[in-house]
């Protein structure tokens, strides 16, 4: 922490808050179409006028009460850590919506200013917007912008800067007589029977309690039974006035609230009516959607697998030479050069084999979410995700598995529902990832041909169907069903294809690198103490129940330091790369199809403990083991069966 | 059973197709649940449209104060509607 100030950008999901923070703070942020999907916050400097100030990008909420992880982070944030002055940030186009949650930010009673982006949506809408009576009614300063094209911006931050000169403090709108009048009272009697640990607003913590937030509520749970009472019986006065749940009434409050003003300071005339607006008759349609999906997703991976490819070819040649070159030049002989080699070739498995797949993967994926396809993906998908007991968002990790699981067990986080994130991270570990679709294309590809390898990629699909199904019926519980934000689509922009696919990368980078090069280490330490055959021979019930060549057994242990070193390791550990000299067609087929789904890589299995803890994780590990090991010895039933 | 009542007919969300316009009369279900769609900006009262229905009992494309919202089936079957008819005043 530094002794600057701090802002803090706080907004409802697609605002364009991440856009802004690095139109300012440059590519330290994630803008996302995908609600909630920035889910750690960001911190950045921003300069103005020689004075720095700390800025804050919080992942985007709908309300102070808040149900998934990214939105409670971002909620214990502005309740309890020191901020100057908060930015919220606003979508015009969806004003009337966005005004709710400024409602309830005004009750933080922090210094605040309104920056109102995506004046051109609005304005494309037919929204016009008088900003003088917004800031006027509201009694906080407000900004327009269009932070994708920078418009506004540079203006922002001058003003938010002479504001923190001499900020102040929001006040309250004031509603309907009566429940203010409820308000009023609780505030005074919680004034007068209760001492906060943290400081919270009174008007906040009134409201807040009679909607019945668990988070408040368990600020006041010490307070004795008096309190309780008076809540209870303040709850009754509105609903026997009203007819319908307090939590109801505060909302409507909060929404007619909204409403009025949003009338009151906006002029509504006929919207232009684009392309844009027709698109998801047939993008979302019941028949042609799924039509449109599959060209899509075929198209994509055809793109990646050929740029995918051409690249990997140029960096492991490049890389070769290079090994060859520093080992040559840095060391005669011995355990040091080795330890040296083993490095190299750990940092050569993530550069030549992984990245080249990974890299334009995440760069398309990039694009396709900032176009806003992905939610409309979820939408399509929510129907079959159904079936397995998740809903249509769990999607979009199983989407990123495809080129990295370490990042998709990162994105269960968008789930509201521990045991949904659980069930969506073993399936996003089950799913064949760039490292895994070079062992299917290298193996069954190459060997069977590329109906096969697209087999394999059908029985990976079938066996996350039974899977997720299993899990659903083994950990039964009312999921809460999809809800999700379908933006307008976008075009999308240079900058935030660049800092989202970074973001991915480095996760790749940071935690599932490092872990593969110490494998590669511990592998050629193996090798080194000739262990080969200590570990063989531990393994041999594998092998031996799965119809396998004894030496086979050490290509398993690499396959979870580094999975594609399982293949790599298979030419080197049977001597030869024509495999069928050594391996029957059918062993090989069995081996890949026990390649692909055994026990996630160590960078994998690092994400998996800190998000779904050790003890499943450990749980994830032991069953894709066993059900590697079934499919492996379904595969060598088949393949004796047709004698392969 | 849809319900006759003063020109507009209740119903659930659910079976309303693409195109058509209503006016949202309960929230049934839990505290979470009408959480969730009042903060995602439907309540009591107000005016939705349906843009498209998914295949197979699947979720909704609803459009409501100018955003656009994907709404599972089994939360759409919680949401009881109106059917604005265009002789008769609705009831909200």
């Amino acid at each position: 922490m530094s002794d600057h100030r701090q802002i803090i950008l706080a907004g409802q999901p697609n605002c364009g808050k991440s856009t802004l923070f690095n139109e300012v703070a440059g590519y330290r942020s994630v803008a996302s179409n995908f609600p909630g999907a920035t889910v750690e916050y960001t911190r950045g400097h921003v300069n103005i006028c020689g004075q720095t100030f700390d800025i804050v990008d919080l992942p985007g909420i709908y309300s102070l009460t808040s149900f998934d992880p990214a939105a409670q982070e971002t909620q214990r944030y502005l309740l309890n850590e020191k901020v100057d002055v908060i930015i919220n940030v606003m979508d015009a186009s969806t004003l009337s919506r966005s005004l709710e949650l400024t409602l309830q930010l005004m009750d933080l009673e922090i210094p605040m200013v309104i920056c109102l982006n995506m004046m051109d949506e609005a304005r494309r809408k037919g929204i016009h917007i008088d900003l003088e009576r917004l800031s006027q009614i509201l009694g906080v300063p407000v900004f327009p912008t269009v932070a994708a094209r920078g418009k506004g911006v540079q203006n922002l931050f001058h003003e938010v800067m002479r504001f923190a000169e001499k900020p102040f403090k929001p006040g309250h709108l004031i509603g309907n007589r009566d429940v203010e009048a409820v308000i009023t009272e609780l505030i005074s009697y919680l004034k007068s029977h209760i001492r906060l640990q943290e400081p919270v607003s009174f008007h906040l913590l009134a409201t807040k309690l009679l909607e019945g937030d668990p988070y408040f509520e368990a600020l006041i749970r010490n307070s004795g039974g008096g309190v309780q009472k008076k809540i209870q019986s303040c709850r009754a006065q509105l609903e026997q006035t009203h007819g319908t749940t307090a939590d109801a009434i505060i909302n409507g409050e909060r929404h007619m609230l909204s409403m009025t003003l949003f009338e009151t300071v906006a002029r509504v005339i006929k919207p232009v009516v684009q392309l844009k607006d027709r698109i998801d008759q047939v993008i979302m349609h019941p028949l042609w959607g799924y039509v449109f999906l599959f060209l899509v997703m075929f198209a994509f991976f055809q793109v990646v697998f050929t740029f995918g490819s051409y690249l990997e070819t140029g960096l492991l040649d490049l890389f070769d030479r290079w090994t060859g070159f520093i080992l040559q030049t840095l060391t005669r002989d011995g355990f040091f050069r080795i330890l040296l080699k083993s490095v190299l070739e750990g940092l050569g498995g993530g550069l030549g084999i992984v990245l080249p797949f990974l890299l334009p993967f995440l760069i398309g994926l990039a694009v396709l979410e900032d176009i806003g396809y992905l939610p409309r993906v979820a939408f399509l998908s929510d129907t079959f995700m159904h079936r397995i007991g998740l809903h249509g968002a769990a999607v979009i990790p199983a989407i990123l598995g495809y080129g990295c699981n370490v990042p998709a067990v990162m994105a269960t986080r968008i789930l509201e529902s521990p045991r949904d994130r659980f069930i969506a991270a073993f399936i996003a570990t089950l799913v064949p990832c760039a490292a895994r679709m070079t062992i299917i294309f290298g193996l069954v590809g190459a060997y069977f041909g590329g109906m096969a390898a697209f087999g394999i990629y059908l029985l990976n699909i079938m066996v996350i169907a039974v899977t997720g199904t299993v899990l659903s019926r083994l950990l039964p519980e009312d999921t809460p069903g999809m809800l999700l934000e379908i933006p307008a689509y976008h075009v999308p922009r240079f900058k935030v294809i660049v800092s989202k696919t970074w973001m991915r990368i480095r996760e790749f980078i940071v935690i599932a690198w490092p872990l593969l090069i110490a494998g590669s280490v511990v592998l050629t330490l193996i090798e080194h103490f000739h262990w080969m055959q200590a570990v063989n021979h531990g393994l041999a019930w594998v092998t031996r129940l799965l119809g396998l060549p004894e030496a086979v057994g050490t290509t398993l242990i690499f396959g979870v330091l580094r999975k594609e070193l399982s293949m790599l390791m298979l030419f080197q550990a049977l001597g030869t790369r024509q495999l069928t000299d050594v391996m029957s067609l059918g062993q090989i087929l069995v081996f890949t199809v026990f390649v692909v789904f055994y026990v996630p890589c160590v960078g994998t299995i690092g994400v998996l403990g800190r998000q779904i803890k050790a003890r499943r994780t450990l749980v994830v590990i032991l069953a894709t083991f066993f059900m590697a090991l079934i499919l492996g010895l379904i595969a060598r039933g088949i393949s004796e069966l047709l004698s392969i | 059973m849809p319900l006759k009542n003063a020109g507009s007919t209740l119903t659930e969300l659910a079976r309303i197709r693409p195109g058509e316009q209503v006016v949202i009369h309960q929230i049934e279900g839990g505290w979470h649940m009408r959480q969730r769609l009042n903060q995602m900006g439907m309540h009591v009262g107000d005016r939705i449209r349906v843009v498209q229905t998914g295949a197979f009992r699947g979720p909704m494309l609803v459009e409501v104060n100018g955003s656009r919202l994907a709404l599972g089936c089994g939360m759409a079957r919680k949401v009881k509607v109106f059917v604005e008819n265009s002789e008769g005043p609705s009831v909200v």
